[in-house]
């Protein structure tokens, strides 16, 4: 699992936002369309792509991208 | 005929709905902060702050109303927001659904499964045969969600909220609309797939 590689998964998952925006150190709840949705398609992405599964709940204390990144890959 | 306990902890998927009139002060003192928080109240009709006496006293006049029910909405220990019924026709079944979710637990998703089990609660658990409401349209994952989930739009209202025209899409969902595919619904991959097409379909220019 490479940070990369999740960083162009996890910006796969907004519409309207552009994927330069995002990088390792973007505090991804403050991005304009971030909302409720967007996360359970995070959720899905991680479950369907890496094969783990992370809850509402930790996804929720995670800052940047990279902090989900590590949660996600310490599964 | 509807009937509503208001002595009844009804249950819904995963969640409990508990009548305010049953609630401790603490978990009322809890759903007024909720309510009176910047982000659940701009999504209101009234965007005031309401002081905790208003809302005693609101809470003393549920006892004796049978056209309106509010409930706090739990998650095994987790209280995670508030679903209302006003309006409420007991002969035609039909009613006028508000709700909210606490502050802490928006943005993780949870919101799909709470609006979800409100609609099973509704038809199913209390035997509505249709709900209807207004959202404002600002707010565009309630407006998706009342699409995904089968709500008809039937118009739109202008309400002036804090000096500025506010637009409320008014919309209406049949029991028959919600049972049709209803198992369907709870599908994640459905769900990305319109939310997807949806908002291509109202991309913001």
């Amino acid at each position: 699992m490479e940070i990369k590689d999740f960083i162009a998964n996890f910006a796969d998952q907004f519409e309207d936002t552009d994927p330069e925006e995002i990088t390792a150190e973007t505090k991804f709840h403050d991005l304009e369309e971030w909302d409720s949705l967007i996360a359970l398609a995070v959720l899905n992405m991680t479950e369907k792509k890496y094969g783990k599964k992370i809850t509402f709940d930790e996804m929720k204390v995670c800052v940047t991208v990279e902090n989900l990144f590590n949660v996600i890959a310490a599964k | 005929m509807i009937t509503i306990d208001k002595t009844v902890i009804y249950k819904a998927g995963d969640f409990g709905f508990k009548n305010y009139v049953n609630l401790t002060e603490e978990e009322s003192r809890q759903i007024l902060n909720w309510r009176n928080n910047e982000s659940i109240r701009r999504n209101m009709y009234n965007t005031g702050v309401i002081p905790w006496e208003t809302h005693q006293t609101f809470i003393e006049s549920l006892k004796e109303r049978t056209d309106r029910f509010y409930w706090q909405v739990y998650e095994g220990d987790v209280v995670c927001g508030s679903v209302n019924l006003v309006d409420v026709n007991h002969d035609t079944g039909q009613a006028e659904l508000g709700y909210f979710m606490a502050p802490d637990q928006m943005g993780g998703g949870k919101g799909f499964y709470f609006i979800f089990s409100v609609l099973e609660l509704a038809f199913d658990v209390l035997g509505l045969e249709s709900l209807y409401g207004a959202t404002n349209e600002e707010n565009r994952s309630a407006t998706l969600l009342d699409e995904y989930f089968g709500f008809k739009k039937t118009g739109e209202k202008t309400l002036v909220i804090d000096g500025k025209p506010t637009m409320f899409a008014e919309h209406i969902l049949s029991k028959e609309d919600f049972e049709k595919d209803k198992s369907e619904k709870l599908d994640i991959e459905k769900l990305l797939l319109f939310m997807r097409k949806y908002k291509k379909a109202n991309k913001k220019v």
